[in-house]
């Protein structure tokens, strides 16, 4: 017993100095943190925003984003194509693009790669076979619906030349975002001979054949490590030859790594931190706009509501809106720098012209939104959501309000996932509402179980946040048609399928389907830039009516970047790029 | 006796795969039951993806086919592909982090044991005296203070402020600071353990017996005392080994150690139900089998014990 225990002591002695023998720290490396393992890096598979970062490293698309020559902004420049090509009108009135592909393009292993690599991936993302997130970014492309409907032997109308010098894509209607989407992950190449029939490809260094800037050469559950490719047709634009991309879950575990040194780069601080944060590294914590925007959905079936008329209830939503203090919420709780919101789609859009988007939101185009935001305007707000509030209960009589508090107004219930910030929101809501008598309960639900409820409709209001996946306004717009997978509100369902009360270019009387559902048709079959705008600002119109849709912020995007870190990108969707880093 | 034994073991084996049957079938139902599912997200995939694939992991069958169809792959040891993490094998990924998480585990454990034996026999000795205080108070220290707390703890001394240690398992180096944050509550669970039954055997008459024989104070506590006293110990290190060889969530988040641990949790919140199957056959397999080494082991320390 006693051998036992000293050998045991002896063994315990020896491994604790093998593993303090190995705390020598390396700083040469580049190492950044966006996030944890992730769930697939294969082109098509992934829609996560980290996911999409590593991506564009290990490939390159038909087009690219760098930085403009004045270095303030990005911008779209052709990858693997020669230039971007100027569409042509078919005879069938369909638009046709035609990219030539630079010279000698090649995979990362040294094979060649040509315009059939496209069409193979393209085609392969569309299937829903393939189970792609985000199998829908190829709806733009002809034949995409006889694709996504299962006709035996159906195809993207994308096709290469023979020699695959060349592709050509076919779209029934122009889209003026189609060279932003060329450079979306979902539409980079992928190797046939690795992919096919290997479930597996994208999980190992080994198969893990790209054509971007750099290439995988470990892939473990701790990290991925790209360095540089040989074979990209640029380069030398690639200025670090490694790069160690680290995969951390824990917020607070990730900021330890970035102060003690090991992480240059990390994606996201914990919420509470980011005050001290502010102040303490002022030249390497950064907050950049996104494109999304955080809103309250209702549900416009909610059986709570049961009784009223459908007018009266979006009177309901809009004062329930109009009480929320979104002043307060970002800077007491977002913390972030985000933007009080008073329209859906967010900001960072820009119009054919110029002008950005939500400088001419709002029933009058004047860039107010749909309701003020004026920390000022609060008290007007309120007075306001109390009259509406007067109105419903003078026509329904199901409740009264005395003294500005209303009495009998049914408890509504709040559902969130956990979450520091998602639940103080909540609280916040629940105390301004309960000041008027209204009783809101709040029910946190675990993640997946949350998305089910707010996807199913079994809700009355719910937190919600919308990132956009193109510099698009309809990326916000086509999520709310009726069929739609995110149409959490459920517009155009059961019991308001029926409900005529929406305007169509003047026309009243509409329901949702002839109203909000055919102007969204309407947008992405016209070809006209300015009418194409001026349909999405009516559909935006229509939207906020409802009052169903209540947004509070607009998204911004933390992280924190050490002073020597130079030279990184980061793209209008949060993608972080590297291929231009270097530690200086 | 050998024979005896056989059988035993023999009667445990059956029991223990009626066990994991039960487990298979109350895990499958109950995971089946909760709301939501695997494909869900912020961004919906599109109804036509959805139905695809769900076709393709056959979670469009009913329930009972689906449960027929995973009993006859577990059979042949296949436990599917992971539903969520596209591309891996469920025995892919824990045979990945169960590497990781072993390794740890077993050093965690390893100094657990040993340090939780002598400083429970050091306690016990100096039964009431200075030392024994300090150990009782640490002890239960740890024991109360829960993982996150001393993990934290640890992570902002020794790698922000001090950094000394890296802070991320990535390295070997790593691996010092969640190896300990492991460690420490069972090192002092088991510091408790000891210091009770020593304390209890030490009472003994056969214990006066061997001091007035003159023998060595630390022969009498080492050889005729704490193999006596351990058997507590032997009945707590079972399940416990099983638990800490698997990874502890709160320890490989913080340290960012690459583990299994974490599986145990994030296959639930993702739905991902051939891990989350994968996970928790692995673990009661571990559980069951750990136990009955450690059932064997009384037999091994006290021959009084009757296994049958």
């Amino acid at each position: 017993m006693k051998k036992t225990l000293s050998l045991l002591l002896v063994l315990v002695m020896v491994l604790g100095t093998l593993l303090l023998a190995g705390c020598s720290k390396k700083a040469s490396d580049l190492v950044v943190c966006l996030g944890p393992y992730p769930d697939t890096i294969d082109p098509a598979l992934n829609s996560a925003v980290d996911g999409a970062s590593y991506i564009v490293h290990a490939f390159a698309g038909l087009v690219g984003w760098k930085q403009s020559n004045d270095g303030e902004q990005l911008e779209l420049y052709p990858d693997c194509a020669k230039e971007l090509p100027t569409p042509t009108t078919l005879p069938d009135g369909k638009v046709q693009y035609v990219f030539e592909l630079k010279d000698d393009l090649k995979w990362s292993d040294g094979t060649p790669l040509t315009a059939h690599d496209f069409v193979y991936a393209w085609n392969r993302a569309a299937d829903p076979a393939t189970g792609a997130d985000y199998g829908y970014m190829f709806d733009i492309i002809d034949g995409y619906e006889d694709v996504v409907n299962g006709v035996p032997g159906a195809k993207l109308n994308v096709t290469a030349s023979e020699d695959g010098k060349f592709l050509t894509v076919v779209l029934p209607v122009d889209v003026p975002y189609f060279y932003e989407i060329c450079a979306f992950p979902t539409y980079m190449p992928v190797k046939q001979s690795v992919v096919d029939g290997n479930e597996s490809w994208a999980t190992k260094a080994e198969t893990y054949i790209g054509n971007g800037p750099y290439k995988v050469t470990e892939f473990s559950e701790s990290r991925i490590v790209m360095e540089k490719n040989e074979y990209y047709h640029d380069k030398d634009l690639v200025k670090v030859d490694k790069i160690i991309f680290a995969f951390n879950e824990d917020d607070h575990s990730i900021l330890a790594n970035f102060k003690n040194g090991s992480y240059l780069f990390i994606d996201g601080v914990p919420n509470e931190e980011i005050d001290t944060l502010k102040q303490e590294y002022p030249n390497e914590f950064f907050i950049k706009g996104q494109l999304g925007t955080y809103y309250i959905s209702f549900n416009v079936n909610d059986p709570v509501l049961d009784g009223f008329t459908q007018e009266e209830k979006a009177k309901i939503r809009w004062a329930l809106s109009l009480l929320i203090d979104r002043n307060y919420i970002v800077k007491e709780i977002g913390k972030a720098g985000q933007v009080p919101a008073n329209a859906f789609v967010a900001m960072g859009l820009t119009e054919p012209d110029g002008v950005e988007f939500i400088k001419r939101n709002g029933t009058n185009r004047d860039g107010k939104g749909y309701f003020s935001i004026d920390p000022n305007d609060y008290a007007a707000n309120c007075e306001r959501a109390l009259e509406l509030f007067k109105e419903v209960a003078a026509s329904s009589g199901k409740f009264t309000v005395e003294d500005n508090v209303l009495k009998g107004f049914p408890t509504i219930t709040y559902i969130t996932n956990p979450g520091t910030g998602h639940e103080a929101i909540a609280t916040n809501l629940q105390g301004i509402y309960s000041q008027y008598g209204i009783t809101m309960k709040i029910e946190v639900q675990e993640w997946s179980t949350f998305l089910n409820t707010r996807k199913e409709g079994n809700y009355s209001v719910a937190r919600n946040g919308w990132l956009a996946d193109y510099n698009d306004p309809i990326s916000f717009l086509d999520m709310w048609t009726t069929n739609s997978g995110n149409n959490d509100v459920q517009f155009g369902r059961g019991e308001h399928a029926t409900f005529a009360g929406y305007t169509y270019k003047g026309q009243s009387g509409k329901t949702w389907a002839e109203s909000y559902d055919k102007l969204i048709a309407e947008i992405k079959a016209t070809k006209d830039p300015a009418t194409r705008f001026d349909l999405m600002h009516q559909a935006e119109d229509i939207l906020m009516e409802t009052g169903a849709i209540c947004p509070i912020y607009y998204y911004t995007d933390i992280y924190m970047s050490s002073k020597n870190l130079k030279g990184y990108l980061v793209s209008p969707l949060g993608y972080k790029i590297f291929t231009t880093a270097y530690v200086g | 006796m050998d024979t005896k034994l056989a059988k035993y073991i023999l009667k445990r084996l059956i029991l223990a795969i009626v066990t994991i049957f039960l487990i298979i079938t109350i895990t499958f139902f109950s995971m089946h039951a909760i709301p939501g599912g695997p494909f869900l997200s912020e961004k919906s995939p599109s109804a036509e993806v959805t139905a695809a694939l769900e076709a393709k992991y056959g979670l469009d069958k009913p329930l009972g086919e689906q449960f027929v169809e995973y009993l006859k792959g577990v059979m042949r040891f296949d436990f599917g592909p992971s539903i969520k993490q596209r591309g891996r094998m469920v025995s892919d990924i824990i045979k990945e982090g169960f590497k990781v998480s072993m390794k740890i585990g077993a050093v965690a454990a390893a100094i657990a044991i040993t340090i939780g034996l002598v400083f429970g026999s050091l306690a016990a000795v100096f039964h009431n005296k200075f030392l024994d205080k300090l150990i009782m108070v640490l002890s239960t220290a740890f024991v109360a203070m829960p993982s996150f707390i001393v993990a934290t703890f640890m992570l902002l001394v020794f790698c922000v402020e001090l950094n000394l240690l890296p802070a991320n398992g990535d390295t070997v180096g790593g691996l010092v600071l969640p190896v300990i944050a492991l460690s420490l509550y069972p090192m002092s669970y088991i510091t408790r353990l000891t210091r009770s039954s020593m304390l209890d055997v030490l009472g003994q008459d056969y214990i006066r017996t061997a001091r007035a024989k003159g023998l060595k104070p630390s022969k009498i506590i080492f050889k005729h005392a704490l193999r006596n006293a351990v058997t507590p110990v032997i009945t707590y290190s079972g399940p416990m080994l099983a638990y800490i060889l698997t990874g502890s969530l709160v320890v490989e988040k913080i340290f960012a150690v690459p583990g299994l641990g974490k599986y145990f949790v994030s296959s639930i919140t993702n739905r991902d139900y051939t891990l989350i199957m994968g996970t928790t056959i692995f673990l009661a397999t571990l559980i069951v089998i750990l136990m009955l080494v450690s059932d064997i082991l009384y037999k091994i320390f006290d021959p009084r014990v009757d296994l049958s």
